[in-house]
């Protein structure tokens, strides 16, 4: 059978970011179904789900992107950490609030591309890379902070926009930081899908000589794909701490392989070149599904992890399965 | 200092222990709490206590859990549920403490064994649509946010260990073992920060390293 005398539907069903969304569907109705009166879909939880779940989320799709460009970066979290440090540090010397976020921002791009200058230049791997960085950044920001929990309220400072412009409520319901995972999703989805850097990002993640032979500076494709990466963590951090008033050295800790998995259980391949923004997303969608799900079900935490495996091993073994379909399919 | 072996002395070969005593302050902590319930006219017989820890196993969590049990026990109360609030890091806990809430309606205390899960206590009850006072909540530490739910009515009560007692006394009790042989345990902390007085003290002395 050729491709063209495929149905639509068997389509569907043999592309990669499907078997993730039926784990998706699955996994809502059924908490939405057997939690007790509910309460999954209270919207009261709804809102929790989307606002905090989606700042994790928002990194989650950065570290897919590079995932798909063939790296890794364990940093995430020890970047926003010091991110956030960086953010309280300009708060306290009264700097204004969106230069602050600015400022934040260009912070988390600059160290995302240390992460992908080091990578590519002393052409070690992300994995080793990013390790280091990982223990550095952390650190860093534990050294200057002494470790210690401080005290940002943003709200003491006037500012119209600021707060809403990171954790307010569209039409007084919607999370701002949904929206903005929205909105991050779809632009890293255009430059995916629809943009030529895109194309560039799949080849160099595919197979990065033949890349080159094709005149693509697939040194400067990683090193952007870090920076990606960085700067969503910078923007998480601005997001975090102003929701949370407060900055802790124990910010984003644990993230990065949450990162990996959301990534992993929507269908990135671990060798590169192969995912999409939609799988990704809904990846993402779906770690946040089970943190919630399983606590609003009543279950006992420790099964969060158990869960998680379950759901990463599936995915792993669907994406192969839909991979020999689709190789048999186009034979 | 700071934490002790779960069994004191005949668990570890120690000199000496300066540090709080977790079960004493948790169980002091508790009946803070359970007398502001008493004090509402809420039934404490269909009460449920709910404890958030950062690491459910580790030394701290248990201790402190066994000084609440132990109130719970005179006050009559017997549903409890200890939970994961899934580490240090405070998205995380507060998600975790906020979908709890959500799912466990009948919850009448919610207690941070740490000083994270106390961080996030309010803001985990505002985003769960509870209005101050509507869960008695209270905890451990003197972090900004937990002052700033007492002072919103969010938070009942936190403990203070007052660490600053544990580093100066530490060396106090070095000097005087070498000078007279002097090995006393001393409980530096336990106390129970419940009032804007206190509140305004620590706030004062903690820009001093001191509260």
């Amino acid at each position: 059978m050729n491709d063209g005398r495929m149905s639509l539907g068997r389509k569907l069903l043999l592309s990669r970011s499907s078997s993730v969304l039926i784990v998706l569907v699955v996994l809502v109705l059924g908490f939405a179904i057997l939690s007790p009166e509910h309460r999954f879909v209270d919207p009261d939880n709804l809102k929790v789900l989307l606002s905090l779940g989606s700042e994790f989320s928002i990194i989650a799709l950065g570290v897919g992107l590079l995932m798909v460009c063939g790296e890794f970066d364990l940093s995430v979290g020890s970047i926003l950490v010091f991110c956030s440090f960086v953010f309280l540090r300009l708060f306290e010397a009264q700097v204004p609030l969106f230069f602050v976020a600015l400022t934040t921002i260009l912070v988390g791009a600059a160290l995302g591309i240390i992460n992908g200058l080091i990578t590519v230049r002393a052409q070690i791997p992300s994995f080793v890379t990013t390790l280091g960085t990982m223990m550095m950044w952390r650190g860093l920001a534990l050294l200057f902070s002494g470790g210690e929990q401080k005290g940002c309220d943003v709200s003491t400072v006037p500012s119209r926009y600021f707060l809403p412009f990171f954790t307010g409520r569209i039409g007084g319901v919607f999370p701002a930081q949904a929206f903005w995972f929205i909105v991050f999703a779809v632009f890293l989805g255009i430059l995916l899908h629809y943009h030529r850097f895109g194309n560039w990002i799949y080849a160099t993640g595919d197979n990065r000589d033949a890349a080159r032979a094709m005149g693509i500076n697939t040194d400067l494709v990683k090193t952007v794909c870090f920076m990606i990466v960085g700067v969503l963590c910078g923007f998480v951090a601005c997001a975090q701490i102003a929701r949370t008033a407060c900055f802790t050295s124990r910010a984003g800790e644990g993230w990065e392989l949450k990162a990996v998995a959301a990534s992993v259980v929507g269908g990135t391949s671990l060798r590169g070149g192969v995912g999409s923004m939609v799988g990704i997303f809904i990846g993402a969608l779906t770690i946040s599904v089970i943190e919630n799900g399983l606590v609003v079900m009543r279950i006992p935490y420790f099964w969060t992890y158990v869960v998680f495996g379950l759901v990463i091993l599936f995915s792993v073994l669907s994406s192969m399965y839909i991979e020999k379909k689709q190789r048999e399919a186009h034979r | 200092m700071n934490n002790d072996d779960s069994e004191g002395a005949v668990g570890n070969p120690r000199l000496c222990y300066i540090g709080q005593s977790e079960k004493a302050a948790a169980y002091r902590l508790a009946r803070r709490l359970f007398d502001e319930a008493k004090a509402k006219g809420i039934d404490l017989s269909k009460a449920h206590v709910a404890m958030a820890a950062e690491v459910p196993g580790a030394n701290y969590a248990k201790i402190r859990a066994s000084g609440i049990l132990e109130a719970m026990k005179e006050y009559g109360i017997t549903s409890y549920e200890i939970i994961d609030a899934g580490g240090l890091e405070m998205t995380t806990v507060e998600a975790r403490e906020t979908a709890y809430l959500l799912a466990h309606p009948e919850t009448t205390f919610l207690i941070g064994l740490g000083g994270i899960c106390t961080d996030r206590l309010t803001a985990s009850l505002k985003a769960a649509g509870k209005q101050p006072g509507e869960i008695i909540a209270g905890g451990f530490d003197t972090t900004p946010d937990t002052l700033a739910g007492i002072k919103e009515g969010y938070v009942t009560a936190t403990i203070d260990q007052q660490q600053y007692l544990q580093g100066y006394f530490a060396v106090y009790v070095l000097y005087l073992y070498n000078k007279y042989g002097f090995t006393p345990n001393i409980d530096t902390g336990g106390y129970l920060v419940d009032s804007p007085e206190k509140i305004a003290l620590i706030e004062k002395l903690s820009p001093e390293h001191i509260r």
